[in-house]
This record gives structure tokens, sequence and C-alpha cells, in this order.
């Protein structure tokens, strides 16, 4: 004796086996499966013959895949991208602007330096406000593009410079811009400078993580739509 | 029957006017698709999910799972304003392309 019910479960491993994995998505195609066995059900179709028939109108696993595929290439910009990933570069970017908020010096360098201080206090908002605009799915390229100038801004000085000469431009006890809170920290306590290129490569080896999770889907429909 | 070019160049239009009247599902959607074009048009069902899905990504559209009285669980979806405004996009293009046409098959057979 036929059941639906059984049949239902085995067109879900099925579909499952064949790459469509997604719960939601099961979830989803299973109600839009037993809306059409009800309905030819309803018209007079044995339950067998409803199920056959709405399983073939519903597709082939392969084929479907092949079309949600195409909605995770296709959205801009990755929009897809992993929610606890993006919560991880949200974090991060939201701490580095409130790290490179310190309002004291804000204070002291608004008199000497007002120039540097505008120019902080908007690195610092434009973190902030970018960190949390990362939920925001429209503002995700503004966001990208915030961690490709991050690691220019990492990377420039060293090649323009030469290691000596960026050190100089990172260390505040020697008199340089750069007087942010971590910066203050690391300078007081007694740590040889590696510690501060530990910092910087992982500084922008964030950046990188974040510009391959929000663009990495176009670059690779870049080189797709290339070698097509 | 349309070509199968067609059909898929006028699924987005179609859903975002058929969500324009009200949410909907995807059984639904396709169905009333299926009435009102008299069964010329017609989409492999499966495939309405991911066209779907992916107009939700653009944020055209939202949805929601809604539980029927006898338990079972659909997802409705919903214009949002950006759908609407890709809509009215769509429909001056769509427009455009009747109207040239229009015009060159008035100037043939009239």
């Amino acid at each position: 004796m036929f059941n639906v019910d059984e049949a239902i479960t085995a067109w879900r491993h099925q579909m499952a086996a064949g790459g469509i994995k997604a719960p939601e998505v099961l979830d989803e195609l299973e109600s839009h499966l037993r809306d059409d066995v009800e309905e030819q059900v309803w018209s007079g179709a044995s339950q067998e013959s409803a199920f056959e028939a709405a399983a073939r109108r519903i597709g082939k696993s392969k084929a479907l895949k092949n079309e949600f595929g195409k909605v995770n290439r296709h959205g801009a910009w990755g929009l897809r991208a992993n929610p606890a990933a993006l919560s991880i570069l949200a974090a991060w970017l939201i701490l580095m602007g409130l790290g490179n908020m310190n309002l004291s010096l804000l204070l002291f360098n608004g008199f000497r330096l007002p120039h540097y201080s505008a120019g902080q206090l908007l690195w610092a908002s434009l973190s902030v406000i970018l960190g949390a605009a990362l939920f925001c799915r429209r503002w995700r390229v503004l966001a990208t593009a915030w961690f490709a100038l991050n690691i220019a801004a990492i990377v420039w000085p060293i090649a323009a410079h030469g290691l000596s000469a960026s050190l100089y431009a990172y260390a505040p006890h020697l008199g340089a811009p750069g007087e942010t809170v971590r910066y203050l920290v690391l300078s007081l306590l007694p740590v040889p400078y590696p510690v501060f290129y530990a910092f910087e490569l992982l500084k922008a080896s964030m950046w990188l993580f974040g510009v391959l999770l929000l663009a990495g889907p176009s670059i690779g429909n870049l080189f797709r739509r290339a070698s097509a | 029957m349309l070509s199968k070019e067609l059909v898929a160049a006028s699924a987005e239009p179609l859903i975002l006017s058929l969500l324009s009247g009200g949410e909907s599902y995807g059984y639904a959607i396709i169905q009333e698709i299926k009435a009102r074009s008299k069964a010329r048009i017609r989409w492999t069902d499966g495939m309405l999910y991911p066209v779907l899905h992916r107009m939700e990504s653009e944020g055209w559209i939202a949805s929601r799972w809604v539980e029927a009285e006898n338990g079972r669980k659909r997802k409705y979806y919903s214009i949002k304003k950006n759908g609407k405004q890709a809509l009215e996009q769509q429909r001056e293009q769509w427009l455009t392309v009747h109207s040239v046409l229009s015009g060159l098959w008035k100037e043939k057979y009239v």
C-alpha cells in the first residue's frame, strides 16, 4: 500500500543526496509537493500517481542544485556569506573602530593636530558604521572597499618606506602619529617589535578575510565568466 | 507555449506583479500564472524557488513561514519597497518593447 509520507521522506533523502541539503529549501519544496499531491488527489488521481507527477514536476535534484548554486554565485557580492563569519568580521571592525577612538588623545591632539584628530575620528567612525553595516546587505560593497583600503594602509607604508620606517610610524613612543589605545598599551609593555608586526599581520589577515568573504563569490564569478 | 528564454526573462516581473497584489507562496504563484496565461506560461515547478530565493537575496521580496490550521507550513513571499522599484523599472522596459513591437506590427499589417 502506497504511503505518501514515506514516499516524501524517501524523496527528501534523494534530494539531499543529490545536493539539495538545506532543510529550509527541502521544507519549502516538500510543502509544494504536498500542495500538488493534494490538488491532484482532490481531482481524482490516486496518491501514488499524484506523488509521481508532483515529484517529476519539481524536477531533478541536480538541475535544482545548479539553479540554487547560481543564486549563491550571482548574488551581489556574496550576500549569502556565513552569518557567523560575518559577525566575527563585524565585531572586529567595531573593535578596531573603538580602539582608534582614543578620546583623551583626540582631545590633546585636537588642539595640536586638528587635521589629524579629525582624520582619526573619521577613520574610527567609518569602522564602527561599516562594522554595523555588514548586517545590512546593501552596504556590504562599501564594507568590502573599506577592508581593501585597510589592507592598502598596512601594505603601502611598508612597501614605500621599508620595515624600519613603517615601524617608526606605528610606535607612538617614538613620537610618530599613530596614537591609539592599542599602541599605547603595547608601548607601555616591554614587548619586542615583532609583536607589533604580528599584530599588523593579524589585522591584514582579518581585512583579507573580509574581502574574500564578501567579494569572494563575485571574484569567483569573474573568473568563471572569463573562462567560459 | 512561450519559449524557454521568454519564460525565464519574464519570471521576475510576473512574480513581482503578482506579489504586488498581496503575499503568496510558491505553489499558488505557479497556479496563478498558469491560470492567467491559460497554461501558455509553464514553469518547471522546482525552478521557481531558486528565482524566488535570488529575488529575496536582491532584497526585492521577503519571506515568512506561516502555519495553516491543518499544521502544514507554507513559505509566503511578499514584495518589498526595493521590489516595487525593480518592478517599476522592469515595467518600463517591457512597455518599451511592447510599444516598439506594436508600432512595427501596425505598420506591417495595417
